[in-house]
């Protein structure tokens, strides 16, 4: 079916290709974006908990076609039908490597969902491999980001301190807040004991899931922001219901021409061509493009001739650590939970020196009296109670890779992926070594580490106690910050994209999302991601404004 | 609250300043409170024995006979068992607890031979709420040392604190009671790690070289009498926190709960709460692995704090001194020591499994004034 020539393809209308499709409409170019799922309209906005219970009921006890995403955080919080479908869209793993493969098939993606947490990586992360020689370095440091990072940071509003740490950049922030008082106790107590764990604020986004009063969507959705901004420039036309199958390539097989795309309700198979196509599919999502776009000449896949295409798949490996502290009194008014409105424990090992038994580092998110926790469900109610978070960089390992299963299919008749992705013997050293000093931090706090299970009353425990042994050492992809697959680099030898997120072997074709990552640093991705797509999109502008 | 006692896994290292070693072994480095010295710097048990109840007030000892008989019988025992360090105070008996000790050290000659605590300055009800000031320490510091028939104490205390008292003129007191050679080491009883703070801070000397707070296992379900400080329990992590970060030595007293950690049970009322209840039963179950009774492991948990802690119990019998100093040779790992505090033991979070959670129930039962049927049996 013959449809108009496009400037840009942007397959996914998530984050990245939010910003991807505003920046390219901004700079003049026609831009079209495919989304498999459907828009939010469809399927009823944001439901609160209570509201979601029946439906929730049902697809747990009844139809369970959401076996995989029910087990995020956010499922139970937001509205599940801002997940995938796990039955329509399966994908296999081996037995004994399990991997929760979160994903929002949805306009807006997984923006839905997101905590809005963003803090920039440093150069201890983008040249971490040069140092102890595990992976590849990236072809950026945060010098090339950062007036990126800055646009970005000031489109959404990041707030923050600027702390002057040189593991975390300070950026363009929005000031003004601060820690709460119980917060503010236990960084006095943690840093006078720990001089080198700074408690600081937390960088995000000043909103929270839930969208605001008389507004239909929140903030932290990018249906209020880039993809609101990228229709009213006039330029954009946003496709629901596409379900892009492969990229297709010119003819000599060197430059891509445009995507093949599914209708999921009628079916039909439609193509789109464009001069340049952007993939923000999601990380795997888009790898599994790549893979699935094999020609005679691309025996493996689009940029798959490096043998690097699929491999080096990573996600931060997480472990919640709640705590109360019983000589402080809890807030008597509650207190939110967003991305500008925490604390951080921005990574503070191996920096100068590798002094810690493990590589790289990690850092941790978390708030006290935060959470909502109704008195009766606790066993101390007038304590300050709050949570850690870790989040530790995983090494880039080449076992831990995405293939194309040769068996399984989608609804659509598309191939699937099987992941093959395990925390390997120096992730578990960083994942038991943030659990530790999260553990040390809390002690020098003089507060109580319990499981959640064990100090709630005995009638709601096991709840709890399910819940918590998710939570204790993340299974690979939960924590959905999945990276990697199509690594970028300084050659093709070593990496799939170049620095700016072409594909090396595949002209006109852009790998912009978190798959394009060579090592996973310990920061949240998102603003990363934004602030590698913006780039892009400005590479590309500049050399369409320089060849008209 | 676990079920189960946590074991030490291969490969878990204990860390910085979770053991302190009890026995150091002879030193001639500058004195300090690491462990118990005697002026001549012989080692002696921890375990420091409790006298508030030995004497009688009567100065004229006509009716006092048979306290003194009893303290000299208690006296002369626990020196031979080996404890040697005796908690004294001026007020104890209005001041009979000192003079029958000091008799007994005179009739003795082993004064260079004991660790000698006692503290001063503690207020006459209604008539003096406050005597911290210089003349009445001084004349306190007198008749304590002429009570003892002795030149020097081992450690001189304040009983008590008071809101009015002057801290730079108390600092520089005590001090000056160290520098004049009236004491070896000094220190405060009943004040707050806060008001330590603020004490130290006036000086440039070291003033509180040791401190005398409750401490056990178990928490008092109210100070019993106004001005009790304690750092037991859930609610003074924090304190205990910083005396491990200072190491500042503690002498704790009602180091058993008035007996609720030993054979006194739930009829020691001012320690029987819940979470005591769970304490105690935890320490039931580590006493079964290691053959010991509840009472050492009460002990032993206090004497493998992180900072020097030497327990003050207070002991009639032969038999319970010497089940008290067994608590000594009962070796409790870091991790068994966390476990009885309540909290998690260290944890390996890779692998880490779910402790069992059965102790709820088990406290319910024991609560249930019905069911005393192992109260009746530790009382028996």
């Amino acid at each position: 079916m013959p449809d108009r020539h496009w400037d840009a393809i942007v397959v996914g209308s998530g984050a990245n290709g939010g910003l991807a499709a505003k920046l390219l409409a901004e700079g003049g170019a026609r831009v079209l974006i495919l989304e498999a799922g459907r828009p939010v309209e469809e399927i009823g906005g944001y439901a609160n908990g209570w509201m979601a219970a029946g439906s929730k009921l049902n697809r747990r006890l009844v139809s369970r076609r959401q076996h995989i995403q029910s087990h995020h955080a956010t499922y139970w919080t937001t509205n599940p039908n801002f997940f995938v479908d796990d039955l329509d869209n399966p994908y296999s793993t081996p037995e004994d490597k399990p991997f929760h493969w979160i994903r929002g098939r949805v306009v807006g993606g997984r923006t839905l969902t997101w905590d809005g947490v963003t803090p920039r990586m440093s150069d201890f992360e983008l040249a971490a491999a040069s140092r102890d020689g595990v992976g590849i370095d990236w072809p950026l440091r945060h010098a090339d980001l950062a007036p990126f990072y800055d646009r970005v940071e000031r489109y959404f509003g990041v707030h923050g301190n600027r702390d002057g740490l040189p593991q975390l950049p300070d950026g363009d922030f929005v000031s003004g807040r601060s820690l709460n008082a119980n917060e503010q106790v236990f960084r006095g107590r943690v840093e006078s004991e720990f001089p080198e764990r700074r408690i600081i604020l937390s960088r995000g986004i000043d909103a929270g899931r839930a969208p605001e009063k008389n507004a239909q969507h929140s903030r932290l959705s990018n249906l209020t922001t880039t993809l609101r901004d990228a229709a009213r420039t006039g330029r954009a036309q946003l496709r629901a219901n596409a379900v892009v199958s492969r990229v297709l390539l010119h003819q000599d097989g060197r430059s891509a021409r445009g995507v093949e795309y599914i209708d999921a309700d009628t079916r039909v198979l439609h193509a789109a061509s464009a001069d340049r196509i952007f993939l923000c599919a999601s990380t795997i999502e888009s790898v599994r493009l790549l893979l699935n776009s094999s020609t005679p000449k691309h025996p493996h896949g689009l940029g798959g001739c490096s043998g690097h295409l699929g491999r080096y798949l990573m996600d931060h490996s997480a472990s919640n650590l709640y705590f109360q502290l019983p000589d402080v009194p809890v807030s008597r008014q509650p207190h939110p939970l967003r991305g500008s409105e925490a604390m951080m424990v921005p990574r503070f090992t191996n920096l100068t020196e590798q002094n810690a038994d493990h590589l790289r580092g990690y850092g941790m998110w978390g708030g006290i009296d935060r959470i909502f926790m109704p008195g009766w469900v606790r066993a101390h109610p007038g304590e300050a109670f709050g949570f850690l978070c870790t989040r530790a960089e995983v090494l880039p390992h080449y076992d831990n890779h995405v293939s194309l299963d040769p068996e399984l299919r989608d609804a659509w008749g598309i191939p699937c992926v099987r992941i093959n992705c395990a925390w390997q013997h120096g992730d578990l050293a960083i994942l038991s070594a943030a659990r530790r000093a999260a553990l040390e931090m809390v002690e020098a706090a003089g507060g109580e580490v319990a499981e959640l299970s064990e100090w709630v009353r005995p009638g709601v425990s096991s709840v709890f106690a399910q819940v918590e042994a998710g939570w204790r050492t993340s299974v690979p992809g939960l924590f959905a910050h999945e990276l990697g697959g199509a690594r970028m680099g300084a050659s093709p030898e070593e990496s799939v994209v170049d620095r700016n997120c072409e594909v090396w072997d595949v002209k006109n074709l852009y790998v912009t999302d978190g798959a394009c990552w060579p090592s996973s640093g310990w920061q949240n991705p998102t603003l990363t991601e934004l602030a590698i797509t913006a780039r892009t999109v400005d590479v590309v502008l500049r050399e369409r404004a320089a060849k008209m | 609250m676990h079920g189960s006692p946590p074991s030490l896994q291969a490969g878990d290292a204990p860390i910085a300043g979770d053991e302190f070693p009890l026995m150091l072994g002879p030193t001639n480095e500058a004195p300090n409170l690491r462990q118990l010295t005697t002026r001549k710097g012989e080692i002696v048990s921890p375990i420091v024995l409790g006298t508030a109840s030995l004497g009688s007030v009567d100065p004229t000892g006509l009716f006092g006979r048979r306290a003194r008989a009893h303290a000299f019988g208690l006296l002369d025992m626990a020196f031979e068992a080996g404890c040697r360090a005796l908690d004294l105070a001026r007020s104890y008996q209005i001041g009979g607890t000192e003079r029958v000790v000091g008799e007994w050290l005179r009739a003795t000659g082993v004064r260079d031979q004991v660790f000698l605590l006692s503290k001063v300055g503690h207020p006459i009800p209604f008539l003096a709420p406050n005597r911290l000031g210089t003349p009445s320490l001084r004349r306190d510091v007198q008749a304590t040392l002429d009570a003892l028939c002795t030149d020097r104490l081992d450690v001189l205390m304040l009983h008590r604190d008071h809101d009015a008292v002057v801290l730079s003129q108390l600092a520089a007191d005590l001090v000056g009671f160290r520098e004049s050679g009236r004491t070896r080491f000094t220190g405060t009883s009943n004040w707050t790690y806060e008001r330590i703070t603020k004490l130290e801070a006036t000086s440039t000397d070291p003033v509180v070289q040791a401190s005398s707070p409750q401490f056990s296992l178990a928490a008092w379900r109210a100070p019993p009498w106004a001005g009790a400080t304690s750092i037991s329990g859930r609610k003074r992590r924090y304190e205990r926190r910083l005396y491990a970060r200072a190491g500042l030595p503690v002498f704790a007293y009602c180091a058993l709960g008035q007996g609720f950690l030993g054979r006194r049970g739930r009829d020691a009322a001012a320690f029987h709460q819940k979470l005591n209840v769970a304490a105690r039963l935890r320490a039931e179950t580590l006493a079964r692995t290691h053959g010991a009774s509840v009472a050492q492991v009460a002990l032993a948990y206090l004497l493998r704090q992180p900072f020097p802690v030497y327990p003050i119990v207070g002991v009639s019998t032969k038999d319970r001194l010497l089940e008290n100093l067994g608590a000594t040779a009962l070796e409790l790992t870091p991790d068994e020591v966390r476990w009885l505090d309540g909290g998690r033991s260290r944890e390996n979070p890779v692998d880490g499994q779910l402790p069992e959670v059965k102790q709820w129930t088990e406290v319910k039962q024991w609560t249930e004034a019905k069911k005393w049927t192992e109260a009746k049996k530790w009382n028996a």
